[in-house]
C-alpha cells in the first residue's frame, strides 16, 4: 500500500475490529508502515464509527474486508486485505 | 548492515573527544564505552541543527572525527591506580560475556524491528522525522494516540535517523543492533569501574557477566536500552566522584527518556543527602542537554500525559484506591531468583551498602519513588498503564542495584572494614 500511495495523501484505516479488540493495534501499526501520509481512523477509542473522514481521504487501506464504500473501487487485492482509491 | 556499523563507528570516533575532555581519568574499557555513549548522543543531536543531508552530516562529523583526533594528541590517557595482573578465570568470565553478547546481537538483529512501541513510538517518529528531514511538528502536535508520547525526548529516533542518513534510505532491517551497542558501551564503563574499584579483573569481569542480562534488554528498538545504559553509567560514574561525565551520561538519559528528568532530581537529592555540594554544581550538563528539547516541546504545546489536568486529585484518587497495590505486585518485575539473590545479597552487604554507598542507594530508592508517583498521576487506566510498563521501568534501576550489591559483596574484607 505504500508503494500505491505518495507521500500527502490521506489515507483512512478500516478493520473489522472494535477500538479495544483489534482496531487501536492495527491503526497505530499503520502509522509507521504508512509514515509520511496522513492516516485518519475511522473508529474512535470509544468505538464510534467517524465515516465523516472518508470525505478528505483519497484511500481507504482495508484489513481482512472489502468495505463497500461510495466514491471508492478496490484497486489492490493482497492476502490481508485491500486497497480503495477514491473515484470521481 | 553497513550502515549501522558506519553509524557506531562514526559516534565512536566523535565521542572520543568528549570522552576524553571530559573525563581525563577514563581509561582502557572506559574510553571507548563512554566514547560510545556520547558519539551517539552527538549524532542525534546534531540532527536539531543541521539540514538532513548526507553532505551536511558527513561534514559535521568529520570536523567533530579532526577535533577528536586533536583531543587524543593533547589528552594523554592518565593510568589510575598500579596495573593488574592478568588473571585466569578472568579470561573465561569475559568469553561468557562475549558469547552472550553475540547471542544478543543475533536476537536483536533477528529480523526488521519488530516491538509495538518501536512501531507506534520510537521508530514511527524516527521515520516520520526521516519522510519530513527534521522533526515533523505537526505529527507530534495532532498525535491523539497514547502509545505515541509526542513530548518523548527524541536522542532514540535521531539515532535511527542518522543511520537513515547514511543510508539514504529508511530500513529497519538492522537498527536493532544499536541496542547492542548501547550495551556493549555499558558493560565496558561497568567493567572498568569495577576494576577500579576491586582491584581485580576476575571480579570485574564476574560483575560485567552478571549485568549482560540488564544491559542486553530484551525491548528492541525501543528507549529503554539506551535509557539504561546512559542512567547507569551515570549514576556510577557520579558514584565515584566522576560527575563531568556522569552528569554528562545524565544530561542523555534524559535526552533519551522523560524518566532522566526524575533521575537528575533523584541524584540531585542524594548528593545533597550525602553532602557532596561541590558536585552539585557540577551537575549543570544534565540540565543544558535537555534543556532544548524542553523548551521546544514547550514551544510546539505538546503534551505530556502525566502531568495533564489535576494531578493532585488523581495521585489522591490513585493512593486511596486498594487495588494499586494489588495491581502492582499482580505484575511481574523480572526474574524470582533475581530478586531473592539481592534480597540475599543486601542483607549481607547491608551496612557497607548504608556506609558507602548511600548516594546510589538515595538515588534508586528516589527514582523508584518518582516512578510510583507517575502511576499514581496516570490520566490512563492505571491497570494497563502497570501492566505495559512496570517490568521495564524496574529495569531502569536493576544494573545500578545490581552493581553496588555484588561490589559491596566482592570487596576485599580490608576495603569492607
Amino acid at each position: 500500500m505504500r508503494a500505491r500511495t505518495r507521500p500527502g495523501d490521506t489515507i483512512a484505516v478500516y478493520g473489522p475490529f472494535r477500538w479495544n479488540a483489534g482496531y487501536e493495534y492495527f491503526y497505530t501499526r499503520t502509522l509507521y508502515t504508512l509514515a509520511g501520509r496522513h492516516v485518519v481512523a475511522l473508529l474512535d477509542p470509544d468505538d464510534r464509527p467517524h465515516m465523516e473522514q472518508l470525505a478528505q481521504t483519497q484511500w481507504v487501506c482495508a484489513y481482512r474486508s472489502i468495505p463497500a464504500f461510495e466514491h471508492f473501487t478496490v484497486v489492490w487485492r493482497g492476502r490481508d486485505g485491500v486497497l480503495l482509491r477514491r473515484v470521481p | 548492515m553497513i550502515p549501522e556499523i558506519v553509524m557506531i563507528a562514526i559516534a565512536l570516533a566523535c565521542g572520543l573527544g568528549i570522552a576524553l575532555v571530559v573525563d581525563r581519568r577514563a581509561s582502557g574499557a572506559m574510553i571507548v564505552g563512554e566514547a560510545l555513549l556520547f558519539g551517539i548522543g552527538i549524532c542525534s543531536a546534531l540532527l536539531l541543527i543541521i539540514p538532513w543531508s548526507r553532505a551536511a552530516f558527513f561534514a559535521t562529523v568529520a570536523l567533530f572525527c579532526l577535533w577528536s583526533a586533536a583531543a587524543c594528541r593533547r589528552f594523554s590517557v592518565e593510568g589510575s591506580g598500579p596495573p593488574l595482573s592478568g588473571q585466569p578465570g578472568a579470561a573465561v568470565l569475559h568469553a561468557i560475556t562475549i558469547l552472550a553478547l553475540i547471542g544478543y546481537a543475533l536476537f536483536a538483529t533477528g529480523g526488521p524491528v519488530w516491538e509495538y512501541d518501536f512501531l507506534v513510538d520510537w521508530g514511527l517518529k524516527a521515520r516520520t522525522f526521516w519522510e519530513a528531514h527534521g522533526i515533523d511538528w505537526p505529527l507530534l502536535q495532532s498525535a491523539w494516540q497514547r502509545a505515541v508520547h509526542p513530548d518523548y525526548p527524541p536522542l532514540l529516533p535521531l539515532a535511527f535517523d542518522a543511520v537513515a542518513i547514511i543510508r539514504g534510505d529508511w530500513s529497519d532491517r538492522w537498527l536493532g543492533i544499536l541496542n547492542v551497542a548501547f550495551a556493549c558501551a555499558l558493560l565496558l564503563i561497568v567493567y572498568r569501574v569495577a576494576v577500579e574499584e576491586l582491584r581485580s579483573q576476575a571480579a570485574a569481569a564476574f560483575i560485567t557477566m552478571a549485568i549482560v542480562p540488564f544491559a542486553a534488554t530484551p525491548w528492541i528498538g525501543i528507549g529503554e536500552g539506551p535509557f539504561i545504559a546512559y542512567a547507569t553509567a551515570a549514576l556510577l560514574l557520579i558514584r565515584i566522584g566522576r560527575t563531568i561525565p556522569g552528569a554528562v551520561m545524565l544530561g542523555l538519559a534524559a535526552f533519551t527518556k522523560n524518566e532522566g528528568l526524575t533521575l537528575i532530581v533523584a541524584v540531585a537529592i542524594a548528593l545533597a543527602a550525602t553532602r557532596r555540594w561541590r558536585d552539585l554544581g557540577r551537575l549543570w550538563p544534565a540540565i543544558v542537554i535537555p534543556a532544548p528539547w524542553l523548551v521546544m516541546r514547550s514551544v510546539h504545546h505538546l503534551s505530556t500525559d502525566i502531568t495533564a489536568g489535576n494531578v493532585v486529585s488523581r495521585i489522591i484518587e490513585h493512593a486511596l484506591d486498594r487495588d494499586f497495590l494489588l495491581t502492582l505486585i499482580s505484575y511481574p518485575v523480572g526474574k524470582r531468583l533475581f530478586w531473592a539473590g539481592i534480597i540475599a545479597g543486601v542483607a549481607l552487604s547491608i551496612r557497607r551498602l548504608l556506609k558507602e554507598d548511600r548516594f546510589m542507594m538515595i538515588a534508586i530508592i528516589l527514582q523508584f519513588g518518582f516512578y510510583i508517583l507517575a502511576y499514581l498521576a496516570t490520566p490512563h487506566d492505571i491497570g494497563w498503564h502497570i501492566q505495559w510498563s512496570w517490568e521495564r521501568l524496574i529495569a531502569h534501576l536493576t544494573p545500578s542495584l545490581t552493581f553496588v550489591v555484588l561490589v559491596a559483596l566482592l570487596s576485599p574484607v580490608d576495603n569492607r572494614a
